[in-house]
């Protein structure tokens, strides 16, 4: 049985009047995204760890050889698994609850469905074997934001990962194991990133709906507190080359069409500066690998 | 077969701004349910039930300060041109409920009907785009159908982007596998939105092109679901005034 | 879910045990309930039926047909069936699923055989939007329109092709396709699937749901081709449950065979006086 966070009045009421006031409890703008550290595995390709403030995830891609499905015999296939467990929050349990649907959903949505991973490139032999890429997602605590989080950490999963070498003999190939053959970076198409936007109305429903102004507060990615207060959500996932990837308002407090357009713009400067982030993260993680296990000794090539 | 043609005909022959032939009937399901509809927006037909507000079957359901809404969708085997038989399960109904759930709970005067339950089913017999705009404006019909307290009506309607340049409105099955769709629900004759869903890439620079169409198609849609309700209304009272 | 009081209960097990019988809804011992029904208005399935009774109850039907390989396929014909607030593996469903499957067994599935390799599979999906009384009539008498009033394209290419590896192909004028019955030399009537309720030595056609609480016993039996035929099942709907007398059963059978025939022949008025418009309501 999963348990409900039980949220007490008074935690509820000084939320929303500091939010009144204009400030957060956590004393970040309303625009601001969480401190972020990162961890990059040292010694495997593929696994990572992210955390936004408290919220803690770790996300591990693997690769296996396998047969391509029938009506796609030139793609591979390409699986994300995010399934939330107790260790997260006593909220999650093994019953797949709504909420928690619809944020493996909107993961997927924004990774899968867009084919931010060429799937093409994949394919080993067309129509017999191709690369199974699966991602599981362990989300380890809940301090609110899984999307976001979930979503930048597969991509930067996804970054981190190299898949083993392969050569082909006729129809048989042979797997390279990575100590013997440099492994080979996935082809990234482009790089989503998720950003959640919190509602919070202030004055009562009648004025929010039949109101002309705009008075519902907007918060970027909420902690715990402040996304089981809210009164809407919407997720707004884009790339760096300015292509909306997704949209999600599903349903929550109905906001203006002019205030919805402003969020989509504002968004960009956060999603360049996190797109930035992860490519000088994997940049200075390939620097220490390097030196760390000497791949300048490997190198066929001479320095002119 | 080209999805819109240089001279500016889709192949249905519509035009870029025009809506499909929008047909609605409330009060459709007069003894087996409190509140009915019957929505039909080109292809897509679609039939829902409200019962409510009434006792929640479940403790769980029971919310001391507003109703609770509960949505169950169900896509029938033969809705679309393949036959395929569909879990009831299945993510993306379960996506689909809970957006209708979240999108009603906050139109619905819902501290008026404390500790009850309103339940609404959402019966799907042909798809041909635009699936979550026409069980929108379902549910607002047959919410209104059952007397249930309203702020304003929830319109929805989807658009598209076609070869990133033209913005086409209310897409049929075959514009939504070519393109990118936006389903909108805006609340009544204003520019609120109560629901946004965008599920495939759509440049950013173009999003207020496409946004404004839809919101002007939704409003078109209001009014059509406005003078069925009007006329339904008037009928009603004429057989009570005799 | 007992609906009735005892004093109702009382007053109705008196009101039927009569002699003459008096039912509830004053109907005759042998009438079906009105019902409204349409035909035709689903445009991407090749039949549809919808049948509604004045309580709210009901159903609608749709018939596709897909073209298979014949050697593939060991059943020709699929019932797939959805009743509102019932999960699809509980025994009601399953039930209601094996009754008209099993009605359908004389289906003459030659008619679905397009050439050698090739034949149609019909799939009968039914929805019941809502029930008060037990729905097996009402998904009989809605597959017997839509099956009835089901149209398949006409075979263009080779009846032969044995030795052809293509598909076979068809008119894409919709004009010319053809109703099931076009293409028997007999007349094509679909078996239909009638309750009839048992209460002392009466008997009763298409029990409401008042009277399904009530009675002794249900029986289902099955009318084709002008007669009674199997399935010839026993039901009970409510709590109750006493047997059936043989000679009651006899008389039910009678019964059967002399009304039977007026429950096809109105299906068939219905069909013939229905508007041809797509319009559901």
């Amino acid at each position: 049985m999963s348990r409900s966070i039980e949220i007490s009045e008074n935690q509820r009421k000084f939320l929303l009047e500091s939010l009144k006031h204009g400030f957060r409890l956590t004393d970040r703008p309303f625009d601001h995204v969480r401190d972020i550290s990162l961890y990059l595995s040292p010694t495997e390709y593929g696994y990572v760890e992210v955390s936004w403030g408290k919220t803690k995830l770790a996300c591990r891609v693997t690769a296996t050889v396998t047969t391509p499905y029938e009506d796609r015999p030139f793609e591979g296939i390409f699986t994300i698994n995010s399934e939330i467990s107790t260790m997260a929050s006593m909220r999650f349990d093994t019953s797949r609850s709504n909420e928690e649907i619809l944020i493996a959903r909107i993961i997927e949505k924004a990774v899968r469905r867009s084919n931010s991973l060429d799937l093409e490139s994949l394919c080993i032999i067309a129509g017999e074997k191709v690369w199974e890429i699966t991602v599981d997602l362990n989300y380890l605590n809940y301090d609110g934001n899984f999307i976001d989080v979930g979503c930048f950490a597969v991509m930067l999963a996804l970054h981190h990962f190299k898949k083993p070498d392969i050569s082909i003999n006729g129809n048989s190939i042979v797997v390279h194991d990575i100590n013997e053959r440099q492994p080979v970076p996935l082809s990234i198409l482009h790089i989503p990133i998720c950003l959640t936007y919190s509602f919070y109305n202030l004055t009562d429903k009648e004025s929010n709906i039949k109101g002309e102004d705009a008075d519902e507060i907007c918060l970027l990615d909420a902690d715990l507190l402040e996304e089981l207060n809210r009164d809407g959500s919407l997720v707004i996932t884009l790339n760096k080359n300015r292509e909306l990837i997704q949209l999600s308002k599903n349903g929550g407090l109905p906001i203006s069409a002019q205030q919805f357009l402003e969020l989509t713009f504002k968004s960009m400067k956060t999603i360049d500066q996190l797109t930035d982030l992860i490519k000088t993260k994997i940049k200075e993680h390939e620097e220490l690998r390097y030196k760390t296990e000497n791949f300048k000794l490997l190198e066929a090539s001479a320095d002119r | 077969m080209e999805l819109y043609s240089p001279e500016g005909l889709r192949i249905d022959g519509r035009r870029w701004n025009e809506l499909r032939r929008f047909e609605c009937k409330i009060n459709t399901h007069p003894h087996s349910a409190d509140g009915s509809s019957y929505v039909e927006q080109g292809n897509t037909k679609i039939i829902c039930m409200v019962r409510g507000p009434m006792e929640p079957a479940m403790k769980s359901q029971v919310n001391a300060t507003s109703s609770t809404v509960e949505v169950n969708v169900s896509l029938a085997n033969f809705s679309t041109f393949e036959r395929k038989k569909r879990s009831k399960t299945d993510k993306r109904i379960t996506e689909l409920k809970t957006t209708l759930e979240r999108t009603f709970n906050e139109c619905i005067m819902g501290h008026l009907y404390p500790r009850t339950l309103i339940s609404v089913t959402v019966q799907v017999l042909a798809q041909d785009g635009g699936l979550l705009a026409a069980m929108t404006n379902a549910v607002t019909l047959a919410l209104i159908d059952a007397g249930i307290a309203m702020y304003d009506y929830v319109s929805g309607v989807n658009a598209g982007l076609y070869d990133q340049t033209s913005a086409l409105l209310d897409l049929n099955t075959l514009e939504e596998n070519d393109m990118c769709s936006l389903t909108i629900g805006v609340i009544g004759k204003s520019e609120k939105l109560a629901l946004v869903v965008l599920e495939d890439k759509l440049p950013l620079d173009r999003l207020e092109s496409v946004l404004a169409i839809a919101i002007a198609g939704s409003h078109r849609i209001r009014e059509l679901m406005d003078m069925e309700v009007r006329k339904h209304g008037n009928m009603r009272l004429a057989k009570v005034s005799v | 879910m007992t609906l009735l009081s005892p004093a109702e209960r009382s007053y109705l097990r008196d009101s039927l045990t009569a002699s003459p019988i008096i039912r509830p809804d004053s109907r005759t011992p042998h009438q079906f309930r009105p019902i409204e029904a349409k035909t035709s208005f689903l445009s991407s399935s090749n039949g549809s039926a919808r049948v509604r009774l004045i309580d709210g109850s009901e159903c609608i039907v749709s018939v596709k047909a897909k073209v298979v390989d014949l050697a593939s396929v060991s059943n020709l014909v699929e019932v797939d069936i959805d009743v509102d607030s019932f999960r699809d593996d509980s025994n009601f469903v399953t039930n209601l699923k094996f009754h008209i499957l099993n009605s359908l067994a004389n289906f003459p599935s030659t008619v679905l055989k397009l050439t050698t390799k090739y034949g149609y599979k019909l799939f009968i999906d039914v929805i019941v939007t809502s029930h008060s009384s037990y729905p097996l009539t009402l998904i009989s008498l809605a597959t017997y329109l839509a099956l009835k009033t089901a149209r398949l394209p006409k075979l263009v290419s080779e009846v032969n092709d044995e030795e052809i590896a293509e598909q076979p192909t068809f008119a894409d004028d919709w004009a010319e396709s053809t109703l099931i019955q076009d293409l028997l030399d007999a007349p094509f009537q679909p078996p239909v699937l009638i309750t009839l309720g048992i209460i002392g030595n009466n008997i009763i056609f298409d029990p409401s749901i008042e009277e399904e609480q009530i009675i002794d016993n249900s029986l289902v039996i099955g009318f084709y081709n002008g007669r009674v035929i199997t399935p010839i099942n026993t039901i009970s709907l409510s709590s109750i449950s006493n047997g059936v007398n043989s000679i009651v059963l006899v008389k039910a059978l009678e019964l059967g065979n002399k009304y039977g025939g007026m429950v096809v022949k109105a299906l068939d008025t219905l069909i013939e006086q229905d508007i041809d418009d797509e319009n559901i309501f």
